[in-house]
Formats: C-alpha cells, sequence, structure tokens
C-alpha cells in the first residue's frame, strides 16, 4: 500500500473532476467525490479520509467555509485547495484553518507531487514542531547566501 | 488588577513617600484603589506586566541599577498596546538629576516630580493621568488672557545619522515646515530652516508618534560657505570621532507579536542579541517599520478572530507587499501560530523566503535563528552607514521649536493655542521665564478653540523650589497685564531670571496672588470642583 490512502476530491465541474481523478487514481486506495462543500462535509463525518482536495470557488458552500466547518469539526486531514486568479484574498482566509499546499487551476501543476505529501504527511502521523522550522531555515538562509554570491 | 482594585506601583525605596501615597489613595477610597511597593531590579517590568497596573511611579532618587537596561526596558512595555495606557511617572531628587536623565521622556516617562516641593500636586496630577475617577485640584493664581505668539520646544530623539540625513522621532506631525532644531552632538550643529525630506506616520524606535528624515543642510555648489553653514567635513569628523559611543548592534530584527506575556520575554531578548529589536504589539502600530529599519527577519505570531483579529495574515500581506515594492531587500519572514504549511504560505503571499508553524513564537530560540543568519547579516551590514545611539545617551536629543499662541499661565498649568494637532500626554519644553516641562492633559477646566488652531492644557512639572518661586514671581508679574508684560518679557534681549527676582520681598504666598488676582477683575478662576477626566481631542494620545 505504502502510503496510498483515501482522498476526497471536492469540485463543481464535471469535467475537471474527472481529469483530476484520473490523475490521482496510482495514489490513492480510493477517490471520493463531492460537487460542493456541504456534501463534502457529510461525507467526511462518515468516512474516514487521508487527504481532502477541494475547489475554493464553489457554489453552496464555498472552500473557504467547507474547510472552517471541516476543522470545526475536528477532521484535521491535509487539504490542499484549488485557487485561480484573483483569488488572492480567498487564499489568505483559508490559511487560518490550515492549507497543506495551493494548486493553480486549470494548469494543476504540482497536484501529484502535493498529494503525494499530504498522504505521507497523514500516514506517518508526522507533526510539524520547531525543530523542523529551524532545519527549513537553516536551508533557506544557505540558499539565499548561495544565490546572493552568485 | 488585584481583586478589582486600581493599582498604583511604586518602585523605590522611600517608605515615607510610599506611605504618603497609601495614605493619598485611602483618603479617596480604600476600598477602590490600591497602592503597591515594589523595588528596583533586572525584572522590575514583571511585575508591571503581571499587574498590570493604572499608574506607576519610579523614584529614581538612589536608584543604582543600569539605567539604559531600564530605559530599553520601559521602551518596550511603552510598545505593548495592552501597557500602552499606563502613565510612567519619575521622581527625581534634583532638577540636575532630572536632566542628566532627560532620555527618560523619550522611554516612556509622561510626567516627572522633583521630591521635596508640595507633594499633593503631584498626586494629584498624576491621579488625573492615570483614572477616570473624580479628584479635586488645588486653586492656583493664574494670569488669563496672555495672547502672545512664543517659542517652545517639542522633545525628540535622533534614530539615526550619517553623513547626510538625520532621522528624529518626534509628536508633532511636521510637514513641511521650516524647522529649527536644537541639539547638542556637538557645538555648532544647530540647524534653522529646515525642513523634512520624509515623514514617517509612526516612530520608528523612541516613545513618541512620528518619524522625520532630513537632509543635512550643507551649503551647495552656489552657495558661498559662511560661518553658519554646516560643514560636511566636520559632520563626517565628528562621527568619526563618536564611533565609540555609538551603539554597537548592527541589523535588525522585527517581532510582531500582540501577547502581554512576550513583552517580558523580548526585553530579556533584546540583552541576548547583537542587533536592534523592533517590537511591535499589534501590526497597525507601526506598519512602516520594514521600509524605515528593514529588518533582516521578521517574527509575526499570527493572531486570529478570537484575538479581535490582531495581526492577521492580511495585515501581514500589507508588510510583504511593501517588501515587494522595495525590490533589492528580501527579509526571511517567520510565521507562527498558523496552521497552514511553509509551501501554502509562500503561495498565499506569493513570497518565497517564508516559513510557516503552528506553534506560537518560542522566543528563547531567537539567538540560534540569529547565529545560523550571523554570516547573512555581516554581509548585509557592512554597507549600512546609519549611526545610532544608546538608549542611555543625551546626545541623541533634540528640541524643535515651535511656535503657539500662550493662552494662560499658573503655577500648575499652562494652556495655549497650537496650529497643528498635538498627541495627549506628549511633553514639551516651555521657558517663560525659566525652563520646565509640560504634559499635555485633557482639560481640568473649561478650553475653547480659537481661529489660531486648537486649544490645549498641560500640567507643568520638571521644577524645583527655585524654579517654581521663579514662576509663581512671573505669574504674579502678569495678573495685572497678562499680554503686554508677557509679550514685553520676549521682546527684551536678555530674559534674564534676576528681572523676576530683583524683588525678593515680593515673593507671595498663592493665597495672596488669588486675592490679587480678583482684585484685577480678570475672568474668574473656576471654583475649586472635583474634576473628572474628559477627553475633548479626537486625535492620537501616548496613552
Amino acid at each position: 500500500m505504502g502510503n496510498k490512502g483515501v482522498l476526497l476530491l471536492v469540485e463543481d465541474e464535471k469535467d475537471v473532476a474527472d481529469n483530476i481523478r484520473d490523475m490521482l487514481t496510482d495514489l490513492s486506495e480510493k477517490i471520493l467525490m463531492a460537487e460542493n462543500g456541504a456534501a463534502a462535509i457529510e461525507i467526511l463525518n462518515k468516512t474516514k479520509v487521508d487527504c481532502v482536495i477541494t475547489d475554493i470557488r464553489m457554489p453552496i458552500m464555498n472552500g473557504v467555509e467547507f474547510l472552517k466547518q471541516a476543522r470545526k469539526n475536528k477532521h484535521q486531514m491535509p487539504f490542499i485547495v484549488f485557487t485561480g486568479h484573483g483569488a488572492e484574498d480567498l487564499m489568505l482566509e483559508v490559511m487560518q484553518y490550515g492549507a497543506f499546499d495551493f494548486i493553480n487551476k486549470p494548469d494543476l501543476r504540482g497536484l501529484e507531487k502535493a498529494v503525494s505529501l499530504a498522504l505521507k504527511e497523514t500516514k506517518n502521523k508526522m507533526k510539524s514542531d520547531s525543530k523542523e522550522m529551524m532545519s527549513d531555515y537553516k536551508k533557506m538562509v544557505e540558499t539565499q547566501s548561495t544565490k546572493k554570491k552568485t | 488588577m488585584t481583586n478589582n482594585k486600581k493599582v498604583a506601583l511604586y518602585y523605590g525605596n522611600d517608605d515615607e513617600f510610599f506611605e504618603i501615597m497609601q495614605r493619598f489613595y485611602k483618603t479617596i477610597d480604600p476600598k477602590a484603589f490600591s497602592v503597591h511597593k515594589h523595588s528596583f531590579d533586572n525584572n522590575f517590568y514583571s511585575a508591571i506586566v503581571k499587574e498590570h497596573p493604572h499608574l506607576v511611579v519610579f523614584d529614581f532618587v538612589n536608584f543604582k541599577h543600569d539605567l539604559g537596561h531600564f530605559a530599553q526596558a520601559l521602551n518596550f512595555l511603552r510598545k505593548n498596546r495592552e501597557l500602552r495606557s499606563i502613565p510612567f511617572v519619575a521622581l527625581f531628587k534634583s532638577k540636575e538629576e532630572l536632566e542628566q536623565n532627560l532620555f527618560l521622556l523619550d522611554s516612556g516617562i509622561v510626567y516627572t516630580f522633583i521630591k521635596g516641593l508640595d507633594v499633593d500636586i503631584f498626586l494629584t496630577d498624576v491621579f488625573f493621568m492615570a483614572f477616570e475617577d473624580p479628584i479635586r485640584f488645588r486653586q492656583f493664581a493664574t494670569a488669563p488672557g496672555i495672547d502672545c505668539e512664543a517659542n517652545i520646544q517639542v522633545l525628540s530623539s535622533i534614530v539615526s545619522v550619517n553623513a547626510d540625513k538625520l532621522s528624529i522621532d518626534t509628536d508633532i506631525e511636521f510637514e513641511d515646515d521650516a524647522l529649527t532644531i536644537q541639539s547638542n552632538l556637538f557645538e555648532g550643529f544647530y540647524l534653522k530652516n529646515i525642513n523634512s525630506y520624509f515623514l514617517n506616520q509612526n516612530a520608528r524606535v523612541y516613545d513618541h508618534i512620528f518619524n522625520i528624515d532630513f537632509l543635512l543642510p550643507y551649503p551647495g555648489p552656489w552657495d558661498t560657505p559662511t560661518e553658519e553653514h554646516l560643514r560636511r567635513d566636520t559632520v563626517e569628523t565628528w562621527i568619526e570621532n563618536f564611533k565609540p559611543q555609538f551603539n554597537p548592534k548592527v541589523g535588525s530584527i522585527c517581532i510582531v507579536d500582540h501577547r502581554l506575556d512576550s513583552t517580558e520575554k523580548i526585553i530579556e531578548l533584546n540583552s541576548k542579541v547583537p542587533c536592534h529589536v523592533n517590537f511591535i504589539s499589534e501590526f497597525t502600530d507601526n506598519h512602516n517599520i520594514v521600509v524605515m529599519d528593514r529588518p533582516s527577519i521578521i517574527f509575526y505570531q499570527t493572531g486570529y478572530e478570537e484575538h479581535g483579529k490582531k495581526n492577521t495574515p492580511q495585515d501581514l500581506k500589507i508588510i510583504i507587499d511593501q517588501i515587494k515594492h522595495m525590490g533589492d531587500y528580501e527579509p526571511i519572514i517567520l510565521m507562527f501560530n498558523n496552521p497552514s504549511k511553509s509551501e501554502a504560505v509562500r503561495q498565499a503571499f506569493g513570497y518565497q523566503h517564508m516559513l510557516s508553524d503552528a506553534q506560537s513564537i518560542e522566543h528563547s530560540l531567537i539567538p540560534e535563528f540569529l547565529k545560523i543568519h550571523e554570516a547573512k547579516r555581516t554581509e548585509q551590514n557592512k554597507a549600512a552607514n546609519e549611526y545610532k545611539f544608546q538608549i542611555q545617551d543625551n546626545h541623541r536629543l533634540v528640541e524643535i521649536d515651535y511656535k503657539v499662541k500662550i493662552s494662560s499661565l499658573s503655577e500648575h498649568v499652562v494652556t495655549f493655542y497650537s496650529k497643528r494637532k498635538i498627541p495627549l500626554y506628549v511633553v514639551l519644553v516651555f521657558n517663560f521665564p525659566i525652563r520646565f516641562f509640560v504634559s499635555i492633559i485633557p482639560p481640568i477646566y473649561e478650553i475653547h478653540n480659537s481661529p489660531y488652531g486648537n486649544q490645549y492644557m498641560g500640567f507643568i512639572h520638571g521644577l524645583d523650589d527655585k524654579d517654581l518661586s521663579i514662576l509663581r514671581k512671573f505669574v504674579n508679574k502678569l495678573i495685572p497685564s497678562p499680554h503686554d508684560v508677557f509679550q514685553q518679557f520676549l521682546d527684551t534681549k536678555n530674559n534674564k531670571t534676576e528681572d523676576i527676582v530683583e524683588n525678593a520681598d515680593d515673593v507671595t504666598s498663592a493665597d495672596k496672588a488669588v486675592a490679587d488676582n480678583e482684585a484685577a477683575e480678570q475672568p474668574s478662576i473656576p471654583q475649586r470642583t472635583m474634576v473628572v477626566r474628559k477627553n475633548p481631542y479626537k486625535g492620537k494620545s501616548k496613552l
């Protein structure tokens, strides 16, 4: 099984949803689908899900409200959120509820990698701590210094 | 606060003075007020953070600790939004001691008292500044109707200096004014008719409201240099000679953290790191800090709705947008108390030099972050040529001349009109007829604006008994003909105090002065009534 897991894909455009589902088949045990946040919440409340991939702009309940409600219901799995042009304000709102990554629609670049990392985190139940930040910080400083020298 | 009582703290070792304070507050209402005594030590600020008093009195007589450390701690306390409303007042043994420690007045002290004078005035004045409860003021002879323009001085502080410019923190929004700035950097360093180069709506470092940059006014290529002109080589030589005395700290970091207990940790941190620590309690207090100071690392404690929307991601976006516009500046931003992953945060802000952590800032780890950054800091600061002063160095203090219209004067309060807005609790310098300080307060009796400008009232303080006697005599001389006498005083070329004290027998008591005042048919001084603090000014306040 490795790091495969149960994904929940929340997307109101059927063609896009089908395309994404095909992209992620190899990474998942199962891919559940919902067309809006309200339907997605019902699924989360009944089924164990390892990672959620959701659009940010949706009818009935948008991505922000969906994430907020999910966290309120104690669902702590990683959320990968689709964004598009003009969604910067919504991204800032989403951030306060815990986003794992943002992926740009329609090109979806980096989606598979993000899902893979998210599932790894869920499976290994990795929690970030200050040591992780310190380690990432060291790398960042070194990269910045190298860039300045070149 | 203890049991919902309103608390005043006294720091010092004068038991007698402490008892006087206790008796005063007991007389007002023993159930409502409480006075606690603390000694000065390196962690004096802990009690202030814990007890959250309404008033703090620092008794500097026989103070034996590091005044620089004290002033720096005070400065940080004043940056915390919750603690900022507490008036910090200082007691000194003499005027000389006050002048030697003048730097305390822009590190957070808003009122001073020279011990030995009438303590009743001190107690009622600071009570009025600290509490909204009614208080009875003593009546003093007042010379109203003075109506004369005169220069006062705005106490300000040099934040940084180099051969090209001065950056000054101040309390008045001088914009497009041709200013005269008196400083004690070195003899001959006197700036006249200098215009501001850039005005910031936030102070950079000290306990002021604004920051202004000034270009040093060297003679231009077509000017014939005179003795009055400032010379660049003189300034450069002075800077070179003064280097050992400048603040040795290099570079800066910025910590944005609204939590009350963080203030203590930041004060402790400041003494452990080799760079300047900019502390902002709430982002809106100083959103220009990155532009003004270019901190190399920004530690941002995110606050969300449960904290009343302080230091939100949206606030951070404003900082990052400023950074993006600056081009050659790429600080590392560490976002704390944020549940989103670093990659998500970088995407959301469109800024790559960011990390995110769901935990809150651990201030004890900040030195470790700095060590890792050291090589990069050293590189960055090779080019830095701004020199900053030690906080306890009076060389950094300047006084900016500012013209107002004096309306009335007593030995207790002065009223005047000002064209520019003056924030409450700002400390100004007056020289009529001797040097004293004035803290702007909500009025204790009715005042009115005029076409000249808003009318302000201030408590007079910083006088010793000799000064008080001179001021009293001056007021008495003014009373029969306030405008003419005051104008004459201003017009006199040699305004020596001997003129005022020439008739030593003329020392009058306050009672006689009151009688004189009534005889002169001046507008009546308001009867002694209970005064409740009301703020008529819409605008900034230092508390």
